[in-house]
């Protein structure tokens, strides 16, 4: 279980690192990277961004009993765009589909040490999910709920 | 590609290191007990030979390039011998013309110093290039003018390596009158340059894009007739004048033996070059997405401009963390304007992004080609998997 369900931005454990290598080491993973299993249902997907802002996201998020059970991305970008992208990831997982609990990306972008010329790019990715929890499964149906 | 301990460096264009026999050179005129003393102290036997060794280096510098030893001005590096060639050729000038040419795929030591000069009342026109990369010459004839003092185009270019065709360029400026300057800092020690027959006046060399040591640089300046500048350094009279400030003999020796080695060694060294890079292009054409800019016109040995189309050029960077290599945009902030080189291609603005500049040289080997090769197949790989799959504009709030 993730603690902080619902409280203001609670934000993945910091594991002693400076600014830089956090950056780095979300920037380099990919786990989540790519897509789902063509036909999954309850899969609802959110984009943001486009060529002439440098940056694409497709966030991809799978409901389950109003729960994001697993989150995917693709991305088209600099590191900071995909750093963001690991690290929304990894913290959707499990957590309410609801978009009120999203972390900001301003919020993230502080917490993975972007330089303030960077803070866009986490912002785009926010965007992504929140579009996605906003919109209705690919199936056309809405997932019902939150628990 | 497993850990090394340093970067494999492929980032040739933007400075090479000092060759070792330079090195060597250098500290002879550098320490205690070396011949440090000022080239301009003819007292005493010290200052001599810091004068004769000045003036060796000089020679080899001219020996390269066909020149006369006393067309050869020593300078602090290529910015600013273009500075002076351009801003000293035309404030000497001002009186005869107000009109000047390049191209728009200059170095920005160029394109500033015209900007400088528009600023300062002069009038600049700025001759675009084809999708190759290359500057037509007919071009530059149309741009010419009755009030034109001078043109300005590179040799190679420092962003896709294309040769442009100098000698055409220097025969229509001569015919017309004008004074021609040549940015040869990407093609020095790399192709052959005879000013004795080749139609320049004005020619920027480097120390540190010839493995010789970085804070000095060169200006050819034809004598016959002797071409009159205004100096843009003013102090103690130095290099005739033109460019004051106690001559760095230390640099100026490692110049020379720099320049002495391209000549010994270039033609050498860019056959091995161009193998090299012919067979890294050979390994990297093979992947799809993947474009050569100036791919059907002559390009310098050591260097390939390769377009990595539907991935963010930083991200690749990132991902090639073993490799020391170049984004086709020289950006000069975190967040800086596209390539105005690669846009001037007709490059997109994300196409710009997505370009990495790979330049090799005398130090690069066959086992770092093959492991840069499969470093960049692998990312290349690797972000196109992770791309999105749709294309089009998504929505997003603007900022």
């Amino acid at each position: 279980m993730k603690p902080g369900d619902g409280d203001p931005v609670p934000l993945l454990p910091e594991e002693g690192e400076s600014p830089r290598s956090r950056f780095e080491r979300w920037a380099r993973d990919l786990r989540r990277a790519g897509g789902f299993e063509p036909g999954l249902p309850n899969v609802r997907e959110g984009t943001a961004g486009s060529p002439e802002q440098g940056s694409e996201i497709e966030f991809l998020l799978e409901i389950r009993d109003g729960l994001i059970a697993r989150a995917r991305y693709r991305y088209r970008g600099g590191p900071w765009t995909g750093a963001a992208c690991a690290y929304y990831a990894e913290w959707l997982e499990g957590r309410s589909a609801r978009s009120d609990i999203v972390p900001p990306g301003c919020a993230v972008a502080g917490f993975l040490g972007y330089p303030r010329v960077r803070y866009d790019e986490a912002l785009l990715v926010e965007d992504a999910i929140i579009h996605a929890l906003g919109n209705e499964d690919r199936s056309g149906r809405r997932e019902r709920g939150g628990s | 590609m497993s850990k090394r301990t340093r970067p494999i460096y492929l980032d040739y264009a933007a400075s090479t290191p000092a060759d070792p026999r330079v090195i060597v050179r250098m500290l002879e005129y550098l320490g205690p007990g070396s011949v440090f003393a000022n080239p301009g102290s003819a007292t005493h036997a010290l200052g001599r030979a810091a004068r004769e060794a000045v003036e060796a280096a000089r020679h080899e510098v001219a020996a390269l390039i066909g020149a006369r030893d006393r067309e050869v001005i020593f300078t602090s590096g290529a910015t600013e011998s273009n500075n002076l060639a351009l801003s000293g050729l035309a404030r000497a000038r001002r009186e005869r013309g107000r009109h000047l040419v390049s191209s728009q795929i200059e170095h920005s030591s160029v394109l500033d110093t015209l900007r400088s000069l528009e600023a300062d009342g002069f009038e600049v026109t700025y001759v675009p290039c084809d999708r190759n990369g290359c500057v037509d010459p007919e071009e530059i004839r149309r741009a010419l003018r009755s009030d034109t003092l001078l043109c300005s185009v590179m040799h190679v270019n420092n962003e896709t390596g294309v040769i442009q065709d100098v000698a055409s360029i220097g025969s229509i400026c001569r015919e017309r009158g004008i004074v021609f300057h040549v940015d040869a800092v990407q093609s020095a020690g790399k192709l052959p340059i005879d000013l004795a027959a080749l139609p320049v006046d004005l020619m920027s060399f480097s120390g540190h894009k010839i493995y010789g040591p970085k804070g000095i640089g060169a200006l050819y300046l034809r004598n016959d007739p002797e071409l009159v500048l205004e100096p843009i350094i003013h102090g103690g009279g130095q290099e005739r004048g033109l460019r004051a400030g106690t001559l760095a003999t230390h640099q100026i020796v490692g110049l020379g033996e720099a320049f002495r080695i391209a000549r010994l060694e270039g033609a050498t060294d860019a056959c091995r070059i161009q193998g090299m890079r012919d067979g890294l292009w050979a390994r990297l054409r093979t992947l799809s997405g993947v474009e050569l800019n100036g791919a059907s016109v002559p390009r310098v040995c050591g260097l390939l401009s390769l377009t990595f189309t539907g991935v963010g050029g930083e991200s690749l960077l990132f991902f090639l963390g073993d490799l020391a290599l170049a984004q086709g945009s020289a950006c000069a902030s975190a967040r800086g304007e596209p390539s105005h080189v690669l846009k001037a291609l007709g490059r997109s603005d994300a196409e710009a992004e997505a370009t990495l500049r790979i330049s090799l040289g005398r130090f690069t080997t066959e086992d770092e080609i093959e492991s840069a090769a499969q470093a960049i197949a692998e990312a290349y790989g690797q972000m196109l998997e992770v791309a999105p799959r749709k294309g089009g504009r998504m929505g997003s709030r603007t900022v």
